[in-house]
């Protein structure tokens, strides 16, 4: 049964807006590495966030060197070294919501700078070039593998605060998973409530000598594996069963992850049009 | 995926089709991400002795015993014969076969402390009606249970977390560290007045961690503080029973439990768990409306009127830890002779191998799926269990899996 926005209460509204904020600013940076035309967009820096009325976390993109980079939460995320640029907000959650899944939703430009035109026309042009990617045959698999992965840790990430999940995030262990399909690899730390998108495997002290091991690994065995099963075409426990995914290590912590997937879809489900139905 | 896989062709025939009308294909426990998937088959077409074969015609010495149904063997004639000569005269009746008091009055007059017993058929029926008994009795809502412990999958004590159980059926559910006696008394002291029961486990057996034996002053201070507050002590021996002592495994480590659940090894696999309690409980069970609609079906208890004088004939738990402390020994050793911290921790005859080296499991992983490639069945995350079907040989055997495991293990370093 899938759930109209209209049906959210004012704490999921905020959790889905700050997923979707977060997934749409990941998935145009990623996009920006892929995509030639869009890479020349990235020519001279800017900086942009996406903000909502309501919602405590922002996404930021900050192009630099002809690289974008993406990043959510309070606190402000990797250096804009002096780009102009402006922020994106929209009034509510709720057409933060609806507008980042395609339908219609308000938004107030709020300019920083001389930059923020060309902010502007890369985040438009990226913003629909993303899913094109997804679709297209010329998009080899592993590079939309990669835009999936990029998509699913950081909207487990964004998910991660429900208070739905309080409980549940209690109950399974801390650490550090490895998710991965090839070269496209994502660590994953789970800490009490929190999860966070980590950019490097953490250096701990312990013996440089010895290959550092995350607490758990998840990998797809091909990116065509990733792709069915991120996409929702193919059961994750079905592809576990036949191999395309295997878990190795605190199977636990990969478990509880599974069960924050499980809310992050049912929060990526929710149906954007119905309201007052 | 390995190169084995090829072995479970049929399995995973079976496993696709399954996805499709059964919710995660196999549910549970037994679900292919909790083995190894590619090392172990996902069905099992049958048994005989200490020897499981599944749906491709693999044959594996087994320790997992049906998660420690299996005491006497599996197909053991002397408890199949009563079984399933009820089964064609008769199973399911509209009231009991005379053998439920027949079982009754054996358990009651074998296991140490207890007066009565009630009949279900899985360990959750029994603990669920443990601490519904005990809250009866006592008008009190808080259970104390410990941390990682397994009492069932009802919503009470199941891992199943959501929001809707956590308000409600979790919320009167304490959380103390096994063998913790401070963390014990400070619960008992935050909800003086409050406390039904504490539910334990006879030792303390959490899947994916090494197992637990009771420090000697901690069933004692259960006790204690449970007459102080007029609370129940609840002895969980469901995956325990049969393997520590006949009497119970309450009596091994000295503890006095005002109930005791059973299941599992009592009647070898046969679908069957009991509720023994003390006498202050009595008329409260008396009083409970206890039922269901398998719950006294004869063939199960028959079974396990034969699975007791089996026991006692094979050798009981002498001859099963006589087997485990070979398995015991001769893996710890091997695993030190090539370079790892294995060791085998819990009782004898339900031993658990774990690396001191690699408190995530990956060594394990590693170890067991090397094995099941060699024909042993020894699970990564849960326990194992010995069973008297088993023979010296066949420990021998597995050893000489071991010696093969390690050594490809050490090759991989």
């Amino acid at each position: 049964m899938k759930i109209s926005i209209g049906a959210l209460s004012g704490e999921e509204l905020a959790v889905l807006a700050g997923i979707r904020m977060s997934v749409t600013a990941h998935l145009v940076a990623e996009a920006a590495m892929m995509d030639g035309n869009l890479a020349a967009l990235c020519e001279a820096p800017f900086a942009l966030s996406l903000a909502a009325v309501g919602v405590r976390g922002r996404a930021r993109l900050i192009c630099g060197d002809g690289k974008v980079s993406a990043s959510f939460g309070e606190r402000r995320g990797g250096s804009s070294r002096g780009a102009t640029g402006g922020t994106l907000v929209f009034p509510s959650a709720r057409a933060c919501a609806r507008a980042l899944a395609g339908g219609r939703g308000m938004i107030i430009p709020l300019p920083f700078g001389a930059a923020f035109p060309r902010a502007l026309r890369f985040f438009r042009a990226a913003a629909s070039r993303a899913p094109e990617l997804l679709r297209s045959p010329e998009v080899p698999p592993q590079s939309k593998a990669r835009l999936l992965l990029a998509a699913t840790v950081h909207g487990l990430a964004a998910v991660a605060g429900d208070s739905y999940l309080e409980k549940r995030m209690g109950h399974f262990p801390d650490g550090i998973v490895r998710i991965g399909a090839g070269d496209a690899l994502f660590l994953l730390e789970k800490k009490g409530r929190s999860i966070r998108v980590l950019k490097n495997a953490p250096v701990d002290g312990a013996d440089p000598a010895l290959p550092w091991i995350p607490d758990a690994i998840l990998s797809f065995a091909s990116p065509e594996s990733a792709i069915a099963v991120l996409s929702g075409k193919r059961q994750a426990v079905v592809a576990l069963g036949s191999g395309e995914v295997t878990i190795a290590g605190l199977l636990p912590l990969v478990q509880g992850l599974f069960s924050v997937l499980d809310r992050l879809s049912w929060y990526l489900g929710v149906a954007i049009g119905e309201e007052g139905k | 995926m390995s190169a084995a896989s090829g072995r479970f062709a049929k399995s995973r025939e079976y496993f696709e089709r399954a996805a499709r009308v059964i919710p995660g294909g196999i549910y549970g426990s037994k679900s292919p991400g909790f083995l190894v998937p590619g090392h172990f088959p996902y069905y099992l077409s049958g048994a005989r002795g200490c020897r499981i074969r599944d749906v491709d015609g693999n044959e594996f010495i087994d320790y997992l015993c049906g998660y420690g149904s299996q005491i006497v063997g599996y197909g053991n004639p002397e408890v199949d014969r009563p079984a399933l000569a009820q089964i064609a005269a008769g199973d399911l009746l509209n009231q009991p076969h005379p053998v439920m008091v027949d079982l009754a009055e054996r358990l009651v007059g074998s296991v140490k402390g207890m007066d009565w017993a009630v009949f279900s058929k899985n360990g959750t029926d029994v603990t669920t009606l443990a601490t519904s008994l005990a809250r009866a009795q006592t008008g009190r809502q808080i259970v104390i249970a410990a941390e990682g412990a397994y009492h069932g999958a009802a919503n009470w004590c199941s891992s199943n977390v959501y929001p809707v159980f956590a308000s409600e059926e979790q919320r009167n559910v304490e959380f103390f560290q096994y063998n913790d006696i401070a963390g014990l008394e400070a619960l008992f002291a935050r909800h003086r007045g409050k406390i039904a029961c504490v539910i334990l486990t006879p030792y303390h057996h959490p899947t994916f961690k090494p197992q637990q034996l009771p420090s000697p002053g901690f069933f004692p201070a259960v006790e204690r503080l449970c007459a102080a507050e007029g609370a129940y002590f609840i002895m969980d021996d469901i995956r325990a029973n049969y393997r520590l002592d006949a009497a119970g495994s309450h009596v091994r480590f000295g503890a006095h439990p005002h109930m005791v659940t059973m299941g599992k090894a009592m009647a070898n696999g046969y679908p069957l768990s009991v509720l023994l309690g003390s006498k202050d409980l009595a008329a409260t069970a008396s009083g409970f409306f206890i039922t269901g609609t398998y719950w006294m079906s004869g063939a199960p208890m028959l079974a396990a009127m034969a699975t007791l004088d089996e026991m006692e004939r094979l050798g009981g738990v002498p001859r099963l830890e006589k087997l485990g402390g070979m398995l015991k020994e001769g893996l710890e050793s091997l695993g030190v002779a090539a370079g790892f911290g294995a060791r085998v921790s819990g009782p004898l005859a339900i031993p658990y191998l774990t690396f001191d080296e690699d408190p995530d499991l990956y060594l394990s992983q590693r170890f067991c799926a090397a094995m099941a490639d060699r024909g042993i069945f020894v699970h990564p995350h849960h326990n194992w269990f010995i069973s008297l079907a088993l023979t010296e040989n066949d420990v021998e055997i597995t050893l000489d899996a071991a010696r093969g495991a390690f050594a490809e293990m050490a090759d991989e370093r």
